[in-house]
């Protein structure tokens, strides 16, 4: 098989997957308890005239199958349907907006630091293995590793915009100030993405850490390491150039699956903090019961998924043509 | 091959267990039937509390231990609100549940939760009760526009309602305020200092020390649902529309009407004209002026596109006129006794945006909602702030004192307290957390608590459905209960002493003290009460097992077959009317002594059945025993078959 072939498959495959993906989520919705029309009201005291109204404007009167048969044509045809909660506003709008571009920033800035510090402590945990630096910084990691994630973010809150005062409580702005151009923006912008993206680093840098000091321990053993001593090379070369360029390729098929977090977001993180991203989004949408918002966002997510595991796969079999041989 | 060889021990195998089944069910079959004449079922029930409602699990968990010392067992349940009103709307199986339903600023909850009207798919009235005397009292209420006349029918139809107890009415949750206290001039009401219908903090709100122009910030736990006034039924979107939008009536801090857009009206004797004069210098937001055109546009734009929301009220209204620019004249169906309570509830929209729309149509913030209220739409980022700036061409003179009014998000608890500890905001949306509360007392910068304590709109109640136990429909079971419940304990346990103790089904500590009916039904606290009541009327505790029985059923003395109340009365002393049987009425005295006479029963009744128990205990258990030995042979005669 070829790999033209082989690609052919692998979207052929995505594509089964995408369709599975959309009817699981159709009908995990209805399934679900929890009166949709009490989500569109708001208020529990409805009266059921009004309910009624909203059932039949819904479309909920309607059997499943027909429901169903509706939610793919309009899915064909790129709309996902209409809040429940934000009443009348399209949920593509709602995803794919200011929360979208709120959570990229956040969870993206959040997993770079944390994997640039992994790497960085890693290398040097694993270079001065059984020295103090070394148990001191696993146990540390270990320690931010397991921390609940909200629990830190709130003592962050507590110390850094209370006691100390320095940076703003929530919010990704600050409300109802005008800025003068971009760079203010910016700098305000930044001033209240510290504390939710130090959480957020904190609470990733532990298993990157680990991950990448076991990697290290390991490509220690490994016969060419041996070959680089005996040729006479500095330490500073060895460590560099050939134990860490090798332990970084799991490292970066790691961050690969980590991609879709820069998507859902970090639910508790995005609450504690108020920053306005698709994770809060999601937990608003639960409590509110908001249905095609949530459908919006898990379809997106799902069809991001699965369109970046073919990416990588195509990309890899491209690079490597022993996976593709695999495939044969 | 070696199938063959085995055969034989796994058929063995097989018999064995067989012979232990045989045994089992002979057992079942005999022991109900021996066991069966002093089998009763115990008053033992669930109860539904709301999980993620802090105030409704204490106050269950509460109850559930006042209950206990009168022999219920009213189990706790902490329980999703998505399984709850499913069960509500549809299902109808529920036993009990304690929770919160919510008070409207007139007392609509006597139809609501009470009539038969609504016992139907997704009605209000859960618990299915029915009773054509209560219906006929509200149903002649809601027509009577003299206010006395109401309410005394009103009384009326309360004192059905506290013999036939469908729900008990516990306390009110009430509202504490976190509020910086350099600010000043709200208004104390029933439901809140910041709610929806109270108009009056956000037109007199204001700075200590500015007393125009000061800009205020409140702290919201998630965005605003709604920028469309007639859609917007959340109490978040609803505080910013009444800001945004005016109606042609208000409320003062005593839940009296008082004029809004409307200087003065007049309505007829018969209730079927009513006449309103509206101000003459109020502007829609863009400038132009609002007419009576306006207000008969309102209406008529409910009606006509069928609104689902004020349905009651627009249903009585047959048409409005107007006269002139400045007089509107609503012609209505029929007399409605909460016609201007109902108006308060409708937003004025301006003719000249709304004519061509759908009642549903999303108003996109860009566009700015136009209204005509004390403030003005400015700016916002979705999902984080917005920010409304007062209308300096108010047709109140004077009024707003703030500047702007700003909301922000702030989705956690927590921060929410910290940015009022900070100045961050200035206070929040809804009271204070529970959790907060001590904090709050000592914080010297904020108003006092006290000074912000509000009748809260939540009243907590325990309902009865009607429909599942017998139980629960006895008036007596229900009485025993109400007397058994120390409200003022639930209210200092689950609130910390913030709400109020509600007796009646109208409480005049929210709707005002003209609502207090001086002959009004009411339970005390008393639990010894409460145990002779249940005693009397034959619930008693037979096996000792601390929990009481149901009453021995009746006999089938007029020989048709089936128990009923056709036939005589069951042997219990006399409580009035048990099961549809006369009784006689017996004074406390009399009730002692035959207590005692039932307790000397009681005795020997025990014993007997302590004796009967152990017997059915036993074969229970042996047949439990037998069943699973015989599973595992079987089992392992199986395994051995397939090898």
């Amino acid at each position: 098989m070829g790999f033209k072939e082989y690609a052919g498959k692998r979207i052929f495959q995505g594509i089964i997957t995408i369709m599975l993906a959309i009817t699981l989520n159709f009908f995990i919705f209805r399934i679900m308890p929890g009166d949709p029309t009490r989500a569109v009201v708001g208020d529990p005291r409805i009266k059921t005239e009004t309910r009624l109204a909203l059932i039949k404007k819904f479309g909920l009167d309607k059997p499943l199958l027909e429901q169903f048969i509706l939610y793919f044509y309009n899915l064909f045809r790129g709309e996902l349907g209409i809040s429940f909660v934000q009443m009348g506003r399209p949920v593509v709008e709602i995803i794919l907006g200011r929360k979208m571009i709120n959570t990229v920033i956040l969870m993206g800035s959040s997993m770079s630091l944390a994997f640039a510090l992994g790497i960085v402590f890693g290398v040097v945990a694993a270079w001065k293995r059984g020295t103090k630096t070394d148990v001191s910084s696993v146990v540390l990691s270990l320690a931010t590793y397991s921390m609940p994630v909200f629990w830190f973010g709130m003592l962050l809150l507590l110390l850094l915009s209370y006691y100390v005062m320095v940076v703003p409580i929530a919010g990704t702005i600050t409300p109802g100030l005008i800025h003068a151009n971009f760079f203010e923006y910016a700098k305000d912008y930044l001033h209240h993405l510290v504390t939710p993206m130090v959480t957020l680093a904190v609470s990733f840098f532990g298993g990157y850490f680990l991950f990448m000091r076991d990697t290290i321990l390991d490509v220690f053993t490994e016969d060419y390491m041996l070959t680089a001593r005996a040729k006479g090379l500095s330490d500073r070369k060895i460590l560099f150039k050939h134990a860490m360029r090798n332990a970084l390729l799991p490292m970066v098929s790691i961050m690969g699956v980590h991609v879709t977090f820069l998507i859902s977001g970090a639910t508790m993180t995005e609450t504690v903090f108020s920053w306005d991203g698709l994770g809060r989004l999601i937990y608003d949408s639960v409590r509110n019961s908001d249905y095609p918002v949530l459908q919006g966002i898990f379809l997106i997510m799902a069809v991001l998924v699965v369109v970046a595991s073919i990416c990588a796969d195509i990309t890899c079999a491209y690079l490597d043509p022993r996976i593709k041989e695999a495939a044969e | 091959m070696t199938a063959k060889k085995l055969a034989p021990s796994a058929l063995i195998s097989l018999l064995l267990a067989a012979s232990l089944i045989v045994p089992l069910f002979s057992t079942c079959i005999v022991a109900p039937v021996s066991a069966s004449p002093e089998e009763r079922e115990e008053l033992s029930f669930e109860m539904w509390t709301l999980d993620w409602d802090t105030i409704s699990v204490d106050a269950g968990d509460v109850l559930e231990q006042m209950l206990r010392d009168i022999g219920i067992r009213m189990k706790a349940m902490p329980t999703s609100d998505e399984v709850m009103y499913d069960n509500f709307d549809l299902e109808h199986t529920y036993e009990v549940y304690e929770m919160s339903h919510g008070y409207n600023p007139y007392p609509s909850q006597l139809r609501d939760r009470c009539h038969s009207d609504e016992i139907m798919d997704y009605g209000a009235n859960y618990a299915g009760y029915s009773n054509p005397e209560l219906d006929a009292l509200i149903n002649e209420a809601y027509k009577e526009i003299d206010f006395e006349e109401r309410t005394e029918l009103l009384w009326d139809a309360q004192r059905i309602l506290a013999e036939d107890l469908p729900y008990i009415p516990l306390f009110t949750s009430d509202d504490v305020h976190a509020i910086r206290k350099e600010w000043t001039g709200f208004h104390r009401m029933p439901g809140g200092i910041f709610n929806w219908y109270n108009r009056l903090t956000s037109i007199d709100l204001r700075h200590v020390d500015q007393e125009y122009g000061a800009n205020f910030i409140m702290a919201y736990p998630s965005y605003i649902r709604r920028y469309n006034p007639i859609h917007a039924s959340d109490g978040r979107s609803l505080l910013v529309m009444s800001m945004v939008f005016d109606a042609l009536v208000s409320y003062d801090e005593d839940l009296n009407i008082i004029p809004w857009l409307a200087t003065d009206w007049d309505i007829s004797p018969d209730g079927l004209t009513i006449t309103f004069n509206i101000v003459h210098n109020a502007n829609w937001h863009d400038g132009v002026p609002l007419t009576a055109e306006d207000v008969k546009f309102t209406v008529d734009f409910y009606k006509e596109q069928e609104i689902p929301y004020d349905v009651a009220l627009m249903e009585r209204i047959e048409s409005v006129e107007t006269d002139g620019d400045y007089r509107v004249i609503f012609h209505m169906t029929e007399p409605y006794a909460w016609v201007l309570d109902d108006i308060e509830d409708v937003p004025i929209i301006p003719q000249h945006i709304w004519q061509d729309k759908d009642w549903d149509w999303p108003v996109h913030p860009d566009a700015m909602p136009i209204g005509s209220g004390p403030f003005k739409w400015d700016s916002y980022v979705d999902g984080e702030w917005i920010k409304l700036v007062a209308n300096p061409d108010f047709w109140m003179e004077g009024k707003p004192h703030l500047g702007s009014f700003t909301i922000r998000v702030i989705s956690e608890s927590s921060a929410r307290f910290l940015a009022i500890k900070t100045g961050e905001v200035h206070t929040e949306r809804y009271e204070l957390d529970i959790g907060f509360i001590e904090a709050a007392e000592k914080d010297p910068n904020l108003v006092p608590l006290e000074d912000t304590w509000c009748v809260g709109m939540w009243d907590y109640v325990i309902n009865f459905n009607q429909r599942t136990d017998p139980a629960l429909k006895d008036p007596a079971v229900k009485k025993a209960i109400a007397y058994a419940i120390d409200k003022q304990r639930l209210v200092d346990i689950a609130r910390l002493g913030y709400g109020t103790v509600t007796e009646t089904f109208i409480p005049p500590e929210f709707y005002g003290e003209a609502y207090r009916d001086p002959e009004a039904i009411t339970y005390e606290y008393n639990v010894f009460l409460a145990n002779q009541i249940l005693d009397a009327a034959g619930y008693l505790d037979i096996d000792a097992d601390g929990i009481r029985e149901m009453p021995a059923p009746a006999k089938d003395s007029d020989g048709d077959g089936i128990p009923d109340e056709k036939d005589a009365c069951p042997d219990v002393p006399g409580r009035p009317e048990y099961g549809g049987c006369p009784g006689e009425e017996e004074t406390i005295e009399e009730l002692s002594t035959s207590l005692g006479e039932i307790r000397t029963d009681v005795t020997t009744l025990k014993a007997d059945v302590a004796s009967l128990r152990s017997q059915l205990n036993t074969s229970i258990n042996m047949s439990y025993g037998l069943a699973i030995v015989a599973i595992i042979i079987a089992i392992v005669a199986v395994f051995l078959a397939r090898r």
